[in-house]
């Protein structure tokens, strides 16, 4: 039986928003030496909507596929919006993950709040610090 | 037990049961001290495949392990550590290189040596950093599918403008911490010193260094080179290791983040306890896997005369 669902080899085989942006609004990393996987996202936010979203990503392919099933589920979308996603969003989007690769999409989800608090403090917009995960605090990852 | 008293009795046991000891560059100083061999993963697969020892200890990480086994496979093989992995071994498995390769028909499929054996057996041949632009360059394919590090790939198609070469999005996660800020800095607080990286740095990383080289080729550089200070942009084991065989140069690391934990993993005391038969993990293979991951081997071993 496969191991990856259609949706998950579709965006590891054809990644959207790939890339980097120069001048981005917020930029967020996550990643952890125990996964291996590294995850940047870059987003260009106008009128507190997300106009723009990439991701660089150097890791596994449900790595990639979590970066992009997560940018293609934000991009366009208000900015609270965007704060609310979770993994869990994520990985029923792409039709499952295999359950040791699940702390891929934890790292998704904690890219992008990365780079919306990152966001937020260039903005000098006040914010919840507690809508924020620590450092590396992917449970799956710490295990 | 001291660290001398340690070595000793390894020493003493490795000669005692006719065992091989191989440990990668990357190992510390004192598990060098009683290697048989140390070498980058190139040079240690070539003295798997040549030993005449009972048994081999790789100090290393998994997918060196595999290699020596698969290369030596009527040897016993241990890993010092069972616990030490390679995260980017772990990046592809087999299902998604088939997937690759159903996107990819009519390319040559190229892996990097730091795959698990099982996704060998999808490969046409694998390389080393040290190895990489010879056997790709000795291949007749023109349409590489190189994986899965597609930065290590960047340097090598930039060496080989005359092939055409598919990436995937992996790579090494601690080689990727090294940042052009940090060759930058490393410049100013060093503006004598010359710049040695390893190809799984970012592009950005490698376009500013004064070298680009695998571990063994950045040890050989520095060892030979005529400077008086180095900057190592690498696992930072190797500073230490270049202290040891030149003390009349400086050596500096690029980054401070750049500590490999899976290589840290395995001490001397687990080659102690490896010899003794208390600690390690044999290695074993389905015969299947062995020979189709062997072929891939092969092929780099081949190609690289």
């Amino acid at each position: 039986m496969a191991l990856y669902s259609e949706k998950v080899m579709d965006h590891f085989l054809h990644p959207r928003n790939v890339g980097e942006i120069e001048n981005a609004d917020g930029v967020g990393e996550a990643g952890n030496p125990v996964c291996g996987d590294i995850m940047r996202i870059y987003l260009k936010v106008s009128d507190d909507v997300i106009e723009d979203v990439k991701f660089e990503t150097f890791g596994c392919g449900s790595a990639i596929a979590s970066s992009s099933m997560a940018t293609e589920m934000i991009k366009g979308k208000p900015v609270s919006e965007a704060l609310a996603l979770t993994n869990k969003a994520v990985v029923e989007a792409l039709d499952g993950l295999p359950a040791h690769k699940l702390h891929c999409s934890v790292l998704a989800e904690e890219a992008i709040k990365k780079a919306l608090k990152d966001y937020y403090d260039r903005h000098g917009i006040a914010y919840d610090p507690a809508r924020f995960p620590e450092e590396d605090t992917c449970a799956h990852c710490a295990l | 037990m001291t660290i001398a008293e340690m070595q000793a009795e390894i020493r003493r046991l490795k000669q005692e049961k006719n065992v091989c000891i191989l440990a990668h560059t990357y190992q510390s100083q004192d598990i060098w001290e009683v290697a048989d061999y140390v070498g980058d993963s190139y040079g240690l697969s070539v003295q798997a495949a040549g030993t005449d020892a009972d048994a081999v200890i790789m100090c290393g990480v998994r997918f060196m392990a595999e290699t020596c086994k698969i290369l030596a496979p009527d040897k016993r093989v241990y890993l010092a550590n069972g616990g030490a992995g390679c995260p980017m071994a772990d990046q592809l498995d087999a299902e998604l290189v088939r997937a690759l390769k159903r996107e990819y028909p009519g390319y040559a499929v190229v892996c990097y040596i730091n795959t698990t054996a099982e996704t060998k057996t999808e490969c046409d041949v694998c390389v080393t950093s040290s190895s990489a632009q010879k056997v790709i360059g000795n291949m007749e394919a023109d349409r590489i599918l190189f994986i899965p590090d597609c930065n290590l790939g960047d340097y090598v198609a930039k060496q080989l403008p005359d092939k055409t070469f598919r990436f995937v999005h992996g790579g090494c996660p601690t080689h990727l911490r090294i940042t052009p800020r940090d060759v930058e800095t490393a410049r100013r607080l060093h503006p004598d010193a010359e710049i040695l990286v390893h190809p799984e740095c970012h592009p950005s990383v490698t376009a500013l260094a004064d070298y680009v080289g695998s571990t063994s080729g950045i040890l050989a550089h520095a060892e030979a080179g005529d400077r008086r200070a180095y900057v190592i942009g690498t696992e930072n084991s190797i500073v230490q290791h270049l202290q040891f065989s030149c003390p009349d140069k400086a050596f500096y690391a690029l980054s401070g983040d750049t500590i490999c934990r899976n290589m840290k993993l395995t001490t001397l005391g687990d080659v102690l306890g490896c010899l003794r038969g208390a600690f390690g993990e044999e290695i074993t293979l389905d015969e299947p896997v062995l020979n189709a991951a062997k072929r891939c081997i092969d092929a780099m071993l081949r190609l690289s005369q």
